[in-house]
């Protein structure tokens, strides 16, 4: 009954002050928007690759597969072997129509029965007159001459002709095909970009000869073990799920850091709904301090000002997270596009919200707004009645628990930094250590600025009254503009540690780049998407290459996806030229020729976040799952840094590859020219030589290679942008409602300057003054922050994330970047509560109480 | 001799939904350089809105009011609150020092926003201080002094800039019976000693009687009442 009438009480108040209660929920509503915008976008993007995994397995069991697919003759002897036994071969691979990218996936229809791929329920066709099949894929529309099925929702996204021919872009060459129907499947987000075609078309399509890339089977353990028993050691069966896990490590760093980022927002979300939820209770000390007077405990006093804080921040955290499932829309496609160009071929279609996230979101935003508010709740609650009237009495003893928090802020920041120097390789930890660092230097923030407006006092003072009254007003009022300095400088603090962060990211890739570029020339096929491996190129492309004209000499290459006791890594196969060895920069090695050491048989050299995520180094062994012996060992000659891939790479000799793979295919050349002034004639000459309309090339100098990773690497950091920005936009709103509170609650102090003989430009002059002097001092306690931050992201966070290492480096105008944005952003906030001071009524604001 | 503050015809009323409310109603009057006037009235009879056009809180509508010679009829908010900072200093009831600063700023308030030197306003508060019984005390925060403490320094603060006429609103009504009457005592010696004009707003008959004219403010006009007329019975 009390708590009712307190809780109505506190009603009243809010109704009369909605800006307060707006700003409040504001606060909360922008940091578990982010939040959950984030997870909502984590989820999709994992519940997609997921869910298409296991539309694609249906109920596959076990994969058997070779060092590089396997012989079409080996699904014919399992076959026979092993009658009754559910298998079926498959192909899979990438295609283009226009500018959308869609997986093809190859398999025999009539071996699809058991297999049940596209549901629990059987697929549906439409546009052709087969019915609905007992099976999962219809066996007659796939048996039309050079038949596809899409899934209906890509048709109808993308506008596709059923029923009519297309013109698929394989590797560049340009094929036709018979959209012979579309199909849905029990979940049609699972399936979205996913064309189906009959193995033996796919197989011509893709240009895999008689090869195949594996076989599905459906296994009990009896028969795994009787498979396992009869394959020879160039093939291996494995559970179909072992890939899912490796595909979903590959991005589980991404993931975690696109969290991290958000969970920054909702740090400075915290703070912001501390400032409101402190100046809520601030201006109702009298009220408390009568409501005390009249008999109410401290402890009722308490819940029902935390009790207050649950209602804003339930309300508040429904509101988020409905921003959230707007704002995740916009983010799955930032990070879809990321996950494409970096890691595999992903669609997300659907945008994945579970109970479980309303309930996440709910947690966060009350948890930490109730953590929030309970500082003020605690504070009011414990101050006598006679003592809560005393202004100056909260401002001393503010002032008096600053060199407390300072120690206790700087011992929390060496806890965080100690953290982030353990040699241990957890992300979480780095992470932890970060916002330790973030929370103990938040705590410092007040003590500096405290320390700073008083040592500056004496010359502002010189700057004239207005200068020196808001300067005063700076650590007068420390109780208040203290949490509202911390808020921004905290935000701005993560904008310019990023702005480093990315900054010496692209400074190293852009240095690695110019290394690693040693031919002026480069040719590949084209391939559909940046992550999957191009064709191959014909065989007497080297030598056509070396006889051209103004060719100096040429290196090849050829990637393949080789599986590792690491799993399955990227592996690159070159036979260099005379510069390809300076393209790498070898970090660590074991001999003192490693070049020499590389090209001896099993051997190889692995990149440094292969090394750094599995703690492997020159001199250890890696197995090799080759495709004449199986798996066997591989010594590591030297450890490369590479940018190129986050899950690591292998570099293999060419002749050292020969001697254990049948793939005498090369994928890429690297030229070096005679004369590199003479680049254009001469990759007009290659081309000429090499190209013809069955083997498009793409031909480039280096110096577009270049532009082109760089356009990449900008992409891929679009996404930190976005977070960033908003966490500036969250400590916008934070400064806004810290300064609105802080110059409503000095109206009196700002109506008796006005009686005294203050004009309204000279109020507006003390309020913008003071917002702009705490913005500065805000960007410039920020910037020591900001460097921290940037070391742990750059010497922990990457190199546990992705395994790169890199130099820091400032890059230039990044601090009074800093400064003014800082600075910018205060003034912006302060225009409001300045206009509305200078505007308020003088003699109502005198009035005798 | 030039009064300190002459008010000629000064009417105001304000609109409350569509009826028209007047407060006051051709109000003339004036005080003069070292005299003291005080104004009593029933609550909600003008008192507060005379001395918010007389400050030029509040635009003049019809009249004028004209403080040491100069009119503020035609001045804008600008020019009327550079004129108050010159001419005006303030007493109010709840003393309305600003809590964050001390009583040594509190008092330099009026000087530092005039941009006067730090070295004259250390004298001047000095001196002040030592005139309103506070001396040493310039470091303490307002809100650590008693009423009758706080209301000194706001005095202090009134006078320091040593303005043509001094508004008081009710400056005794916080106070008890002994403090009331010792600030009222410092109040016009001091104001008697700068010569300023002092209009004094109040509901204490021995606060009014102290005064040289007492003026009453009844139905939004005004009349000079005597002070042997004043009786128990006026209920203000």
């Amino acid at each position: 009954m009390l708590l009712r009438i307190l809780i109505k009480s506190s009603w009243q108040f809010y109704r009369h002050h909605p800006a307060q209660l707006l700003l409040s929920i504001l606060g909360i509503v922008l940091g578990v928007g982010i939040v959950t915008a984030v997870l909502i976008t984590n989820n999709s993007s994992q519940r997609a690759f997921a869910l298409s995994t296991e539309a694609l397995y249906g109920r596959t069991t076990h994969q058997l597969s070779g060092a590089n697919g396997l012989p079409q003759s080996v699904y014919v002897q399992l076959k026979e072997r092993f009658t009754g036994v559910p298998m079926a071969p498959i192909i899979s691979g990438h295609v283009a129509i226009d500018e959308n990218v869609y997986s093809l996936l190859g398999l025999d229809p009539f071996a699809e029965a058991q297999f049940n791929r596209l549901g629990s329920g059987p697929a549906a066709t439409k546009g052709t007159d087969s019915l609905p099949s007992a099976d999962s894929v219809p066996i007659k529309t796939l048996l039309q001459q050079d038949a596809l099925l899409v899934s209906q929702i890509s048709a109808e996204q993308h506008n596709l002709p059923v029923n009519d021919s297309v013109t698929l872009n394989v590797g560049g060459e340009e094929h036709n095909a018979y959209l012979a129907a579309t199909y849905t499947s029990a979940n049609p987000a699972a399936t979205t970009g996913l064309m189906i075609g009959d193995i033996a078309f796919v197989q011509s399509l893709l240009k895999r000869d008689d090869k195949i890339d594996r076989i599905d089977l459906i296994l009990n353990e009896q028969q795994v073990e009787a498979i396992r028993g009869e394959l020879p050691e160039t093939l291996q069966l494995t559970p179909a799920t072992s890939r899912t896990q490796t595909m979903q490590a590959m991005t589980r760093g991404f993931h975690i850091n696109l969290t991290a980022m958000s969970l920054l927002a909702l740090v400075v979300g915290a703070f912001l709904i501390h400032n409101t939820m402190t100046f809520a209770v601030v201006q109702r000390r009298e009220l408390f301090a009568i409501k005390r007077i009249t008999g109410i405990t401290s402890k009722t006093l308490l819940y029902s000002i935390l009790l207050e804080a649950v209602i804003i921040s339930t309300i508040g955290s429904l509101i988020g997270i409905a921003v959230g499932y707007a704002l995740s829309g916009a983010l799955v496609q930032l990070t879809t596009r990321t996950i494409n160009d970096l890691y595999f071929v992903l669609h997300v279609q659907q945008i994945w919200f579970s109970p479980w996230l309303i309930l996440g979101g709910l947690v966060l935003g009350i948890g930490s707004s109730v953590l929030a508010a309970s500082v003020a709740a605690f504070d009011a609650a414990s101050t006598s009645p006679v003592q809560t009237r005393q202004r100056s009495l909260i401002e001393e003893r503010t002032r008096s628990t600053l060199p407390i928090m300072a120690i206790g802020g700087f011992i929390i920041m060496i806890v965080g930094i100690a953290l982030s120097l353990l040699p241990v390789q957890s992300l979480l930890v780095g992470f932890a250590a970060l916002m330790l660092i973030i929370l103990g230097y938040g705590l410092l923030i007040p003590w500096m600025v405290y320390a700073l407006s008083r040592l500056l006092k004496p010359w502002l003072d010189k700057l004239g009254v207005s200068v020196s009254l808001a300067a005063g007003g700076i650590y007068r009022n420390i109780s208040r503009t203290g949490l509202a300095i911390a808020a921004l400088s905290i935000a701005v603090s993560a904008t310019f540690g990023v702005d480093v962060m990315i900054g010496s990211f692209r400074s190293t890739v852009d240095q690695w780049l110019r290394t690693t570029l040693q031919s002026d020339v480069y040719i590949t096929s084209p391939a559909a998407s940046s992550t999957q491996n191009a064709r191959l190129l014909a065989t007497d492309s080297l030598s056509l290459a070396i006889d051209t004209v103004g060719v100096k000499s040429v290196s090849s290459g050829r990637s393949i996806d080789a599986r590792t006791s690491v799993g399955n890594i990227d592996m690159l196969v070159i036979q260099p030229h005379e510069q390809s060895s300076l393209g790498f920069d070898l970090i660590t090695s074991d001999s003192k020729d490693p070049w020499l050491q590389w090209r001896q048989d099993q051997t190889l050299m692995v990149s440094e976040p292969l090394a750094t995520k599995h703690a492997v180094a020159a001199g250890d062994t890696i197995e090799v799952f080759t495709e004449t012996r199986g798996f066997l060992p591989f010594e590591i000659a030297a450890v490369f840094r590479d940018y190129g891939s986050s899950h690591g790479k292998i570099l293999m000799d060419r002749q050292v590859f020969d001697q254990h793979w049948n793939e005498p295919g090369i994928s890429s050349l690297g030229v070096l020219l005679d004369n590199t002034d003479d680049d254009q004639s001469v990759i007009a000459a290659l081309s000429a030589r090499l190209s013809s309309s069955e083997r498009p090339l793409v031909i480039q100098s280096n110096t577009a290679i270049h532009a082109q990773s760089l356009v990449v690497f900008d992409r891929t950091f679009e996404v930190t942008r976005v977070l960033r920005w908003l966490t500036v936009g969250v400590a916008f709103v934070g400064i806004f409602s810290a300064l609105l509170a802080l110059h409503l609650e000095r109206a009196r102090e700002f109506a008796i300057l006005r009686a005294s003989g203050a004009t309204r430009r000279r109020i507006m002059g003390v309020v913008m003054t003071q917002t702009a002097l705490m913005g500065l001092m805000a960007g410039a306690l920020a910037l020591p922050l900001g460097w921290l931050m940037s070391e742990i992201l750059i010497k922990v966070i990457n190199v546990r994330s992705f395994g790169w290492s890199m130099q820091s480096m400032m890059p230039i105008g990044a601090i009074p970047e800093t400064l003014f944005m800082a600075t910018l952003s205060a003034i912006l906030a302060g225009l409001y509560p300045a206009y509305r001071l200078s505007r308020s009524a003088i003699a109502a604001q005198l009035r005798d109480d | 001799m030039t009064p300190a503050i002459r008010t000629t015809g000064l009417s105001h009323a304000y609109m409350s939904g569509q009826a028209k409310t007047t407060i006051l109603h051709d109000v003339s009057m004036e005080v003069a350089p070292g005299q003291t006037v005080a104004l009593i009235g029933r609550s909600g009879s003008g008192k507060s809105t005379l001395l918010n056009l007389i400050s030029g809180l509040e635009p003049i509508g019809t009249g004028d009011v004209v403080l040491n010679g100069e009119s503020m009829k035609s001045l804008n908010d600008h020019q009327r609150t550079l004129l108050r900072g010159r001419q005006i200093g303030f007493i109010y009831q709840s003393f309305n020092l600003i809590p964050t600063l001390s009583v040594a700023d509190n008092i330099a308030l009026p000087l530092a926003l005039a941009g006067s030197k730090a070295a004259q306003q250390n004298h001047r508060i000095a001196e002040l201080l030592t005139a309103v019984g506070l001396e040493g005390r310039n470091r303490d925060y307002p809100d650590r002094l008693s009423g009758g403490e706080q209301q000194r320094v706001a005095i202090a603060r009134a006078l320091i800039h040593k303005p043509a006429l001094i508004l008081a609103d009710e400056p005794t009504g916080n106070l008890d019976a002994n403090s009331g009457r010792q600030v009222m005592q410092l109040l016009n010696d001091l104001v008697s000693q700068q010569n300023s004009a002092m209009l004094l707003v109040t509901h204490s008959m021995e606060v009014a009687r102290g005064a040289d004219h007492i003026l009453m403010l009844e139905s939004g006009g005004i009349r000079r009442v005597e002070p042997d007329t004043l009786t128990q019975s006026a209920a203000w």
